[in-house]
């Protein structure tokens, strides 16, 4: 029997068995890739840097993330005296639950969404937005100066950030004319050339900044700078808080790749291997690159990585839009 | 024209943003300088430095170059070194100097040998390495301090004169030289001043210990010897057999 039959009977609408079976799928996928995405980043640094990383625990290390989980789960939790307790709580969930939310439009192969939507760009920016609301609540509930400062960067990062990334990607939705990633990746061809990327350049590098930033990676990490505000916004917290900021991280790492993936990259397309193989092939090049740049380039100074954003990433993706605006109309 | 030198600096950043990478990039895919220890080890590293000790002479490498100048005791901000003179044999008949050896031997000093003393200007000298008695300038010095009464061993403004041309010959070895690492603070100011280059840097990398006392009293005579082929002894150096090579 098909799906649609076993949704009827079970007496629930396709789409939401769809959805609930596509949350679940990506609820392991996003689990088993923080673990594999901490290993990966310990070692990419440390073959940067001319050592082997963890190779110890399991073979080539790979186990080295789950002894770090269950040593972070054995430890206290513990609250700060004096600050929000449900604010301070409520903060790593708020930036840890909407991943799922962004992931749920993506394409992961020609038929491989868990919810199809024609407003997919929508959902994904929106989410976006709320963990800035996590930032914040982390700082102010921590009872911390440092955390403050922390917290009070990492909103004013993200909220100037976020402009230049919706405009990049408002350019694509100006040429393909459609707000929703299925589409958008069935315009784009095989090869590279037949890619948004290659007619959107200018975008796709403002993307690939702006993500950088949006999820404080380096160079953009002054947030959670260890060296400058002993880990900024999340100084207090230890144990699995911590773990979850960490996990959403990266799991914010995977959302921006995959976005970028299917609307510069090519999505699942791609000659001779299967979609869903092209598709993490692609997301994990990214991620790779913003692993590359964090081991490459020191952090820059807030007022810099504001003038960034505000003096040369929005007129330049103001500008680039107002070509593609051009563009599309005489076309 | 300003703008476009704006625009070509901002390029020219822009690309070195894309050197970096690379340098990164080729960093990945050169080989690793790390060594995966314990399953492989280094041999010795030429630059390392460990704790201090002794070097050996040329001729003799169980007998360290040390002369008992205490320059490096007195110039350890630590106070770590301990250094003693070998002492040497009192001779029962007091002032004849560079004459034959006492009849009997005085007793060891930290394990070591006795050694037999010459009596000259009232002070206690060594023999030479090879035994020989001092060189024949001696004598007029010698005759001379042999008119003095049996002068206190540490008269140090009465021997400067006579004692000028005997001191070429007579040499001091260390009877005792030991060295607190707990102590130590690395500084290698005890290298650095030894007037006869008697001290190096072990490139021991893999020093380690279980106890603190293995440490605080590190025998660097014994350990010069082991190295130099003769007995074994242990960390904390218990002396070998004999004080073979000894003056």
């Amino acid at each position: 029997m098909n799906l649609h039959t076993l949704a009827q009977s079970l007496g629930v609408a396709l789409p939401l068995a769809q959805m609930v079976i596509g949350l679940v799928a990506l609820a392991a996928f996003v689990g088993v890739n923080a673990v594999l995405l901490v290993w990966m980043e310990r070692k990419v640094a440390g073959h940067f840097q001319r050592r082997p990383g963890p190779y110890e625990v399991g073979p080539w290390g790979l186990l080295q993330t789950v002894a770090d989980a269950v040593k972070l789960v054995g430890k206290q939790l513990f609250t700060p005296p004096g600050g929000d307790r449900t604010l301070f709580w409520a903060a790593p969930f708020t930036a840890f639950l909407p991943v799922f939310v962004m992931l749920l439009p993506l394409p992961w192969g020609r038929a491989l969404i868990a919810y199809p939507l024609n407003l997919g760009i929508l959902l994904v920016l929106s989410f976006a937005g709320l963990n800035v609301l996590a930032l914040c609540l982390a700082g102010w509930g921590s009872n911390n100066k440092w955390a403050l400062i922390g917290a009070a960067r990492a909103v004013a990062q993200s909220v100037a950030y976020e402009i230049p990334l919706l405009l990049a990607v408002l350019a694509v939705v100006f040429m393909t004319g459609s707000l929703d990633f299925a589409a958008i990746v069935q315009i784009q061809g095989d090869m590279p050339w037949q890619w948004l990327g290659a007619t959107q350049p200018l975008a796709f590098v403002i993307y690939v900044v702006c993500a950088v930033a949006e999820t404080n990676r380096a160079p953009f990490d002054l947030p959670e700078a260890e060296s400058e505000l002993t880990a900024g916004f999340h100084t207090e917290y230890s144990g699995m808080g911590f773990g979850l900021f960490f996990l959403a991280e990266y799991a914010n790492m995977i959302v921006v790749s995959a976005v970028a993936t299917s609307l510069f990259l090519g999505g699942w397309k791609g000659p001779v291997l299967p979609g869903p193989w092209w598709f993490l092939l692609k997301v994990y090049a990214l991620i790779f690159l913003i692993m590359w740049f964090r081991w490459t380039y020191p952090r820059t100074r807030f007022d810099q990585l504001l003038n960034l954003a505000w003096k040369w990433l929005i007129p330049l993706a103001l500008a680039n839009l107002l070509v593609t605006a051009v563009l599309v109309k005489l076309a | 024209m300003h703008c476009l030198d704006t625009v070509r600096e901002r390029a020219k950043s822009l690309w070195s943003l894309v050197v970096g990478l690379r340098v990164t990039g080729d960093n990945m895919l050169r080989p690793q300088i790390t060594v995966h220890y314990p399953r492989r080890t280094v041999e010795s590293l030429a630059g390392y430095r460990g704790h201090v000790q002794l070097v050996g002479k040329a001729d003799n490498p169980a007998e360290p170059r040390c002369i008992c100048c205490m320059m490096c005791v007195n110039s350890c901000p630590s106070a770590c070194i301990t250094v003693q003179v070998k002492e040497e044999a009192p001779a029962p008949e007091a002032p004849k100097p560079r004459d034959k050896a006492p009849a009997a031997p005085a007793e060891a000093v930290a394990g070591t040998a006795p050694d037999r003393a010459v009596e000259h200007g009232g002070r206690l000298i060594p023999r030479t390495r090879d035994g020989l008695v001092p060189p024949p300038e001696a004598p007029a010095a010698a005759a001379k301090s042999a008119a003095r009464p049996a002068a206190k061993a540490a008269g140090k403004g009465e021997d400067k004169a006579g004692d000028k041309p005997v001191k070429k010959a007579a040499k001091k070895a260390p009877g005792i030289w030991s060295l607190d690492f707990t102590l130590c603070s690395l500084c290698g100011t005890c290298v650095a001043v030894c007037p006869v280059d008697s001290l190096e840097y072990s490139s021991n990398v893999y020093l380690a210990g279980r106890d603190r006392r293995e440490f605080s009293g590190m025998d660097m005579l014994a350990r010069l010897r082991a190295g130099a082929g003769a007995a074994k002894s242990g960390p904390d150096g218990d002396a070998p057999a004999g004080g073979e090579g000894a003056a």
